[in-house]
């Protein structure tokens, strides 16, 4: 009876395992912000391989999400030639900063299609960071596991009239001590397209601030193979209390 | 007698005659060949521009010209529509919304301009809409006939715009404005419906229609309008007038003319109309030089003879009189072959129509307008009449001096030795 | 009819001045047959021209029909040239697009003959000369002595009272010479027309009624050679 019972529960849970209530859109918000938490400060270097340019950055990268308006602050700390130039964004409100010349300049949408500061990351990037999570609609492709990481890859589809440009998501990420990471998304263009556009990898976990994360993030364009930009976490600090006015034009001065 | 000396002066020296006749001819009847080519060239100019998203009336907010942003916007087109109708049936309306917004399609994205179109109306007028311009998938009327299961709504674009984004037929992409409510950025999503292509630069690569519901969705400005584009078949004297009127009737818009919303277009033709009067002016001075030339070197030779006359009892008047004559007749006989020529030119390409890129090799872009392969020679009549009365006035004026001046011989010439 | 007093001729330019005539004194009755003789340079060509009204003596009185010539408009005195005078040059006397019926008729025409009169006169005349039936031929297609002989006939269909010539024969053969000599005089006597020719002819002075010797610009001898015929009064001569 009690073998059968215990099968009954190994069946119910297996079967409802299999039904979609894996929780696949919290799995990639909580995947998205691995790197915010509520609050995040972090320096990182922006390591940007063009074929017709190289930079090289240091940043300073502020986070806050714990209201509904996220908002982003990131400063320039090196090299000298940049030093000092910020991009401010509240909810969906983005504007740069040049100390140089003193000038604020808020982003128009003509901007979002540039990159920012020359690398693979254009401005609505970083505008719809947390995209993923609203417009598409789930499915559970595969699931796999290795060592202690229980992987799963998530194909992302566009919900109707969803106002995003990428036909098709396809994300890797793993569980693995109850907490979601992030591993690889490639972005495909059209859903029936055997090339993605461009991918995204994550790597390099380490401890900063007593929590897990990957401290390198690499976006490859499949077109453009010899090129990459990499963003490597240098130390991080979580949660701290951000005053709102760091999130400022005013902080700009 | 004086007609009789005249006619027979001319033939006296059959071949300095002709070759003068001969030039009037020839430059004459180029003359109209390219007056009428030209008009018939500036009338197409016109035509297809007005037609790239223009009109031959614009209908705008009052401070839309100097800042068109979304508080200038008119209210309720369609009622302004029927007013300007009930006061003008035969113009055709179309209402439009355009905008400055990016166009993404996975990772690339453009900056351009959205123009919100009443699909079925605006094929009917527009050059952009039309099933000739449209190189790939379907025009914005027939998709958004064709909607009903569609979830989103259709997006032509031009070709190079589609190249430079990737997209293919069925493909979506998002739009991203700004719209009336201050917040900063609103998206949607579209289907591309089509790809059109008009072979202008600017409009193949920074240019898209969308139905114009869905622009006005998106700008959340429900029930406005950029402008309102008025098309009309009349001539330009009628359309002047027309554009008179409404400028009193709706006094609280801002009404213009083609010539003024489009001056890029207005400066090209009227360059090239510079152009033409150029050619009429050189053609006014080979004529007067070639009548010139003869009637000085025919009197020149004649001292004598004009002497003689003076002396056997004729007036300075009578001699003069025959030297004008000979100029008259002579030009009068080259004009009308030169006109009979000219007509007779203009006729053929009034009927057969000039192909641009048979002759040329390529299509021409003036003043960021495609002319269409094939234009028709327009020639107008007193422009026509006016030109020959002044070639005409031209020769009289050129020979009054020498005239003049053959009259006064003195009549001793007559008695000197050969 | 015609009387000269104290006509004088300079003709000047920037460089030099030139005395043509001198002092002449003379006068010319209706119905003379009247021939200025004088070597070149005598100034014959100046004295008719005067006389005919193509020039202007620049001092001295001239009297036509006892007339001053001085006050004419230069339009009155085309039209005393048209009515009164003929002329026949020593070339280029024909207007070569016209006909010589056509160059006949073209002082009457001028004076506004009507088309009828003016081409019977002008058929008369041309058969009086001898050349009726060269009348609608170019003067390219006419010998020397016929043009001027149409000549002659332009000068007289318009019915003029006075015929002045610049040496008339100087281009012309012997034959020729006298046949035109023939024609004027009968002309002369016929119809009581006056001539006033200049030549240096020998043969053409020896058939004229009245010479004027003409030397350096003064009258040096006026011959009476013969009667003066239809009843006109003599002028008076100097010696």
């Amino acid at each position: 009876m009690k073998q059968l019972a215990f099968l009954f529960l190994c069946f119910a849970s297996f079967v409802s395992a299999a039904k979609t209530d894996l929780p696949l859109g919290k799995w990639i918000d909580s995947a998205e912000r691995i790197l915010r938490a509520q609050t995040s400060a972090s320096v990182l270097k922006m390591n940007i391989n063009k074929a017709e340019y190289q930079r090289d950055f240091t940043l300073l990268v502020l986070t806050d999400d714990r209201d509904e308006a996220q908002k982003v602050m990131v400063r320039m700390l090196g090299p000298a030639l940049w030093r000092g130039n910020m991009t401010l964004k509240v909810d969906e409100r983005i504007s740069f900063f040049e100390p140089r010349n003193k000038r604020t300049t808020v982003m128009s949408s003509s901007m979002l299609a540039s990159s920012w500061m020359g690398s693979h990351f254009s401005n609505d990037d970083l505008m719809r960071e947390t995209d993923l999570a609203q417009h598409y609609a789930y499915s559970a492709q595969k699931a796999w596991d290795k060592d202690t990481r229980n992987y799963h890859l998530v194909e992302l589809t566009p919900l109707p009239s969803a106002p995003v440009v990428w036909g098709k998501v396809l994300y890797t990420l793993y569980i693995e001590e109850g907490r979601v990471y992030p591993e690889q998304v490639t972005y495909f263009r059209r859903k029936d397209d055997p090339k993605p556009e461009r991918t995204l990898t994550y790597s390099d976990i380490k401890n900063m601030d007593g929590m897990k994360v990957p401290t390198m993030m690499e976006m490859r364009v499949t077109d453009k193979p010899d090129e990459y930009t990499r963003m490597h976490y240098q130390k991080i600090k979580f949660n701290t209390d951000l005053a709102a006015s760091k999130f400022s034009e005013q902080a700009f001065l | 007698m004086i007609h009789k000396l005249a006619l027979r002066n001319l033939l006296r020296n059959k071949r300095r005659s002709s070759l003068t006749s001969v030039i009037i001819v020839f430059a004459f009847s180029m003359m109209i060949l390219f007056m009428g080519l030209s008009d018939g060239g500036h009338k197409a100019m016109i035509d297809i521009g007005v037609r790239m998203g223009l009109g031959h009336i614009i209908v705008q907010h009052d401070s839309y010209s100097d800042d068109p942003a979304l508080q200038h916007l008119i209210a309720e087109p369609e009622q302004l529509i029927a007013q300007i109708k009930q006061q003008h049936p035969t113009l055709t309306a179309v209402t439009r919304l355009r905008v400055d917004a990016l166009i993404q399609a996975g990772r690339h994205g453009v900056a351009l301009t959205i123009s919100g179109v009443q699909p079925n109306k605006e094929s009917q007028v527009s050059a952009i809409a039309d099933q000739k311009a449209i190189i790939a998938g379907k025009t914005l009327a027939q998709f958004t006939n064709d909607q009903h299961m569609q979830r989103l709504s259709g997006i032509v674009i031009g070709e190079t715009l589609a190249k430079n984004l990737e997209v293919r037929i069925g493909d979506t992409v998002t739009i991203t404005a700004k719209p009336a409510s201050g917040a900063d950025l609103a998206r949607s999503a579209f289907m591309v419906a089509g790809i059109f292509k008009t072979g202008l630069h600017e409009l193949d690569t920074f240019w898209a229609e969308v139905p114009l519901i869905s622009l006005q969705t998106l700008l959340e400005v429900p029930n406005y309008a950029s402008q309102i584009a008025l098309y009309s078949q009349a001539n330009p004297e009628t359309l002047a007038v027309t554009t008179q009127q409404l400028k009193t009737t709706f006094s609280t818009y801002d009404v213009q003319p083609w010539q003024t919303a489009a001056p890029e277009l207005y400066s090209a033709v009227t360059l090239d109309a510079a152009g033409m009067y150029l050619l009429m002016l050189i053609v006014y001075v080979v004529v007067a030089v070639g009548i010139l030339n003869t009637v000085l070197m025919s009197t020149f030779r004649r001292q004598k003879e004009f002497g003689m006359m003076i002396a056997l009892g004729s007036r300075a008047s009578t001699v003069s009189k025959v030297v004008l004559l000979e100029a008259v007749y002579l030009s009068a006989f080259s004009l009308s072959i030169g006109l009979a020529l000219g007509l007779w030119g203009h006729y053929h390409f009034a009927t057969e129509g000039l192909n641009f890129k048979e002759v040329f090799g390529t299509a021409m872009e003036a003043g960021g307008v495609l002319l269409p392969e094939k234009f028709y020679s327009i020639l107008d009549t007193s422009k026509l009449t006016l030109s020959v009365l002044f070639v005409f006035l031209l020769t009289i004026i050129v020979t009054l001096i020498p005239a003049i001046r053959a009259g006064h011989r003195s009549p001793l010439a007559a008695t000197q030795d050969a | 009819m015609i009387k000269l007093t104290k006509i004088n001729k300079i003709f000047a330019d920037k460089h030099q001045s030139f005395h043509c005539l001198k002092d002449i004194d003379l006068s010319i009755g209706q119905g003379e047959f009247t021939v200025i003789a004088g070597p070149s340079g005598s100034g014959k060509s100046t004295l008719l021209n005067i006389m005919g009204m193509l020039d202007k003596p620049t001092s001295g009185n001239f009297l036509f029909d006892e007339k001053d010539v001085a006050q004419f408009s230069s339009n009155k005195l085309a039209d005393i040239r048209r009515d009164k005078i003929g002329f026949v040059f020593q070339a280029y006397n024909l207007m070569p697009v016209l006909t010589a019926l056509e160059n006949t008729e073209m002082i009457m025409e001028f004076s506004g003959v009507s088309k009828k009169e003016r081409k019977q006169r002008a058929i008369e005349t041309l058969e009086a000369v001898g050349l009726g039936e060269f009348k609608n031929r170019f003067p390219a297609q006419l010998s020397g002595g016929q043009q001027q002989r149409v000549a002659v006939a332009r000068a007289i269909a318009a019915k003029p009272l006075l015929v002045i010539a610049d040496e008339p024969t100087a281009n012309l053969d012997s034959q020729s010479t006298e046949s035109l000599l023939d024609l004027m005089v009968s002309l002369n006597e016929k119809l009581g027309i006056t001539f006033i020719f200049s030549s240096h002819d020998p043969r053409v002075i020896e058939r004229a009624h009245r010479v004027i010797h003409l030397q350096d610009g003064k009258v040096m001898r006026d011959e009476q050679l013969a009667d003066m015929s239809a009843g006109h009064p003599q002028a008076a001569m100097s010696s």
